[in-house]
């Protein structure tokens, strides 16, 4: 167990607003290993954003709430640090980097004053030592001239620049954990497979771990290990991306696969779309969260809601019918129609 | 920076000039005939003729101008007609004063307005918040005139702790002058403590919603960090833009100031011109302001650069 | 509508916002409030003969200076012993006429002056922001002053000078708005239909820079409010013995040990006035856009 880095049970995250308290993730668990990416995938308000920041407890106090869980990390649960100690953990065990790299750089700092602040901010470096681990991140992320760029600023860099500083800044203190928030959605197709590429690259070197929040399965094939997808707050199926991918079981994964492009749909089919829409995540409803959308939904399903429950290899799956067969024959008729 | 600055510079020439030609246009062309204003409804009509004889009042339009333009360049703004020396004289001697007032009032104004702001914009909806948006909405709200009345009224007349006039000199000691200080001081810097408060507090708001917040804060920077050096140093621009009009307000203001406590400063020398009837000490006095405010203009735009690099300043200035 | 004219084109969105408008604006209670006080202050100055106890000018030098109460006067006399409260009742009218005149006058210039830049931009643009930033190195009070010291005393003059004093701020504010609204896709389409350019500006530019400019206005109306009672207050205001609220606070101001009355009204009426009328401006804005940069 002393390889296991993370390990978050049974988290709860409430916001509330003058008319609705919205049950933004519920019951989430999973864990993640040294060096292992995980991936965690769903559509927008799935939950997965509220996730990852939870686990460096940034939820916007005002009116968010982690209301229960533990986040294990390395040994120690989070959730019973002192703001203090967790502030030592922020951008030094574990960093994160966003989706908007533009919005999420500071535009009156310079993008060398930005990467020595997270430097000088858990190190005892002087002015000139931090400057130089600047220089050397701006490098090791791929970016030309670091020595010139350092004194730049945000607004004269590309896209894909950016987010490349975004990364020098969370990797410069060389965390164990990496969160990475849908850190390739804002940026060209192009540009996205370069960033994947140099976060492959780091965490090879650095031995970092990452947790990849997106809602594009593509990139999940090519970064992650295991996956989690995430519908409504809770987790509905997880395992080895591999497994996943071959064998989705849940209903919602299955469409999911469907219904992103792959070589094996041919150009005049239809797209196929999950029909309906995520439920309201203020409204407590007994029953699984998926059933109005589901094409196998049955009494059961509006009723009770499903555990995750341990079908394959490490491969968990929340709903009521796990038979494999059966489900495979059917969901080919079902989603045609 | 300096290519900057040496470009602001040359923009400030048009705006001078438009300044004279605004003060030249006020005093000569607007109708009503200052030499019968000044000896007043009892002056006979060779008097008044002799004083247009003098004044220069009779010369065509553009010589009038030319000499104007010719004195302004040499730094004279005139005669006083009432005390008989050059006005610039006259201004320099209470500039001084003005100005000890006025960067008094604006170091309380910032001292106190800005911090009220950020705190009330950190504690958003709170009863801080509720409470700094009242006592802003008062202030801006209060005629200064009719502020400094009321303080003299309780502090000088019935608690007795401050004096209502004057300004006594440091040489009679460092506490008495703060004395004299105090009052005036905080007259002239309510409204603009009021109004940075506001402006403090709903730049700050847009600013603290910002991505980059997050990322400073996932970076594990304390929360003081956070809102002093990465959300203020953004909400910064607005406040600098309401930095210039505060300044003027004020300087506006000292003249009302000035007169409730008899503060002998600029603001002074012009309410005493009016009442005798000096337009040319007005005419100066009220110029060489505007061109003090202009100075001032320069000196907060360079600040809007070195705060914020992105800012391309005529696009902001015009209110793009 | 008829055969040949260009249609109307405004975005969307101001149907809704009307709408929404009234009912933002009564649910903010502050601004709500406000506008009580406008009204009730209107109320004032338009019915002051009958709502006055006594002619505002009548001097009565037998009892001059008598504290609030006494003798049928409900707020005292002052020190030519007309009463206090008829003199502020009839201030009220002054401060009215001089707050929306004021208005009117550097908001119909400066309008006119801003469309006319932001629209036609180039050399003309240049020309009049240039002399507006010339109107604005003056402080405020002071391009009032030297107004008023030049045109000498009077309510007409009040308004002029003030007004004067006004016209670069609601340009800049015009102008910035038809900067803004002039790259919106609404006015190509109305180019595009044959449009003269005399006609988009006033049909299509002007109706959409009129948020800003109401929320500014209506400020307005307390600075000048403000303005009128400062040179008042600095002798140059309306002639005496007419009663503002700035010249009574003037005289008040010398007695302030003895009668301390005077001052304190006057004063306490021209801060609940502005402060209604900021409570109500701010309200305003709200509900059209918190975020004018007004």
């Amino acid at each position: 167990m002393s390889n296991e880095l993370l390990k978050v049970e049974n988290l709860h995250v409430r916001f509330f607003s003058s008319s609705a308290v919205v049950n933004a993730v519920e019951g989430v668990s999973f864990s993640l290993k040294k060096k292992e990416t995980l991936g965690i995938v769903g559509e927008s308000g799935s939950g997965k954003s509220v996730t990852a920041t939870a686990l460096l407890r940034l939820i916007p106090s005002a009116n968010g709430k982690i209301t229960g869980g533990r986040i294990i990390f390395e040994g120690k649960d989070l959730l019973s640090l002192p703001e203090r100690e967790m502030r030592n953990i922020r951008g030094n065990e574990i960093s994160m980097i966003f989706q908007d790299p533009m919005a999420s750089l500071n535009p009156v700092f310079t993008v060398g004053e930005q990467i020595m602040e997270a430097v000088r901010a858990h190190r005892k470096t002087t002015k000139k030592e931090a400057k130089k681990i600047a220089v050397e991140m701006l490098k090791l992320v791929g970016i030309p001239e670091a020595e010139k760029r350092i004194s730049m600023y945000p607004h004269e860099f590309s896209g894909g620049m950016r987010q490349r500083v975004m990364i020098a800044i969370a990797l410069a203190c060389r965390p164990k954990l990496l969160i990475a928030d849908e850190p390739t959605t804002a940026l060209d197709v192009t540009v996205q497979a370069q960033i994947l590429d140099l976060m492959k690259t780091l965490q090879e070197k650095i031995g970092t771990s990452i947790i990849m929040i997106t809602h594009d399965l593509g990139v999940v094939w090519e970064m992650c290990d295991k996956v989690a997808v995430m519908y409504a707050g809770k987790i509905v199926e997880s395992g080895d991306v591999r497994t996943i991918y071959n064998e989705p079981l849940h209903p919602y994964t299955w469409g999911l696969l469907k219904s992103q492009i792959t070589s094996s749909v041919a150009k005049s089919e239809k797209l196929p779309a999950i029909p309906g829409s995520p439920p309201d995540l203020s409204k407590n409803m007994p029953g699984c969260p998926f059933a109005d959308r589901c094409p196998f939904a049955q009494a059961i399903c509006y009723s009770r809601k499903p555990e995750m429950k341990e079908i394959g290899d490490n491969h968990f799956v929340a709903c009521h019918f796990q038979t494999r067969e059966s489900r495979l024959k059917r969901e080919e008729e079902a989603y045609r129609g | 920076m300096g290519k900057y600055i040496l470009k602001r510079l040359f923009d400030l020439v048009p705006t001078l000039f438009a300044v004279a030609i605004i003060t030249f246009i006020i005093t000569r062309i607007i109708p009503g005939d200052p030499a019968s204003v000044m000896l007043g409804p009892q002056a006979s009509v060779e008097d008044v003729k002799e004083l247009r004889e003098e004044l220069g009042l009779n010369d065509p339009l553009h010589v009038q101008f030319f000499h104007y333009m010719k004195d302004l360049l040499t730094g004279d703004l005139g005669v006083s007609l009432t005390y008989n020396e050059p006005v610039i004289g006259l201004i320099l001697e209470r500039f001084p004063n003005t100005l000890i007032l006025s960067f008094s009032a604006l170091l309380i104004a910032i001292l106190i307005g800005v911090p009220a702001g950020i705190i009330a914009a950190y504690k958003q909806n709170s009863l801080i918040d509720y409470a700094v948006m009242l006592v802003s909405l008062i202030g801006v709200s209060m005629p200064i005139f009719w502020l400094g009345v009321m303080l003299v009224l309780y502090f000088s007349v019935h608690l007795g702790w401050l004096p209502a006039t004057g300004m006594g000199s440091p040489e009679d000691g460092m506490l008495s002058f703060l004395k004299y200080l105090i009052l005036p001081s905080i007259t002239l810097a309510t409204i603009p403590m009021a109004n940075f408060a506001r402006i403090t507090r709903s730049s700050m708001l847009e600013v603290i919603s910002q991505e980059y917040i997050k990322t400073a804060r996932a970076k594990g920077l304390s929360e003081f960090l956070v809102v002093c050096k990465h959300a203020f140093k953004n909400a910064l621009t607005p406040i600098l833009t309401v930095l210039g009009m505060q300044i003027s307000m004020m300087l506006g203001g000292a003249v009302l100031t000035e007169t409730i406590y008899s503060w002998p400063g600029m603001g002074r020398l012009i309410v005493d011109a009016i009442e005798k009837r000096d337009f040319v000490v007005v005419q100066g006095t009220v110029l060489f302001i505007a061109v003090i405010f202009i100075l001032v203009n320069l000196l907060v735009d360079i600040l809007y650069k070195v705060v914020n690099p992105k800012i391309n300043y005529s696009a902001e200035k015009r209110g793009v | 509508m008829h055969a040949g004219s260009v249609p109307v084109l405004k975005p969307e969105k101001e149907d809704k916002k009307e709408a929404g408008l009234l009912k933002k604006l009564l649910r903010n209670r502050l601004a709500a409030a406000g506008l009580v006080v406008i009204l009730f202050m209107v109320i004032i100055a338009v019915f002051a003969p009958w709502i006055a106890t006594h002619p505002p000018n009548k001097m009565d030098l037998a009892h001059t200076l008598l504290k609030p109460g006494t003798d049928g006067h409900i707020l005292g006399t002052d020190n030519y012993g007309r009463d206090l409260f008829s003199r502020l009742v009839y201030g009220a009218r002054i401060s009215l006429i001089v707050g929306i005149g004021a208005v009117l006058v550097g908001g119909f210039f400066g309008t006119l002056l801003g469309l006319a830049a932001g629209f036609f931009g180039g050399k003309l643009d240049a020309l009049i922001m240039r002399t507006m930033d010339g109107l604005f190195a003056f402080p405020f009070i002071l391009l009032a002053i030297a107004l008023m010291t030049v045109l000498g005393q009077g309510l007409f003059n009040v308004i002029l000078a003030i007004g004067i004093a006004n016209i670069p701020g609601f340009a800049r504010i015009v102008r910035g708005q038809v900067l803004s609204v002039k790259e919106e896709e609404f006015v190509e389409v109305a180019r595009s239909l044959g449009a003269s350019s005399g006609r988009i500006l006033f049909w299509h530019v002007f109706p959409n820079c009129l948020a800003p400019l109401i929320v500014y206005g209506t400020m307005n109306v307390a600075g000048a409010i403000i303005s009128e009672a400062a040179l008042s207050f600095l002798g140059l205001g309306v002639k005496p013995p007419t009663a503002s609220w700035g010249s009574i606070l003037k005289d008040g101001k010398d007695f302030l040990v003895l009668s301390p009355h005077m001052a304190t009204f006057s004063g306490l009426a021209i801060l609940i006035t502005v402060l209604g009328i900021n409570l109500f401006g701010d309200g305003l804005r709200d509900a059209l856009d918190p975020k004018m940069k007004v």
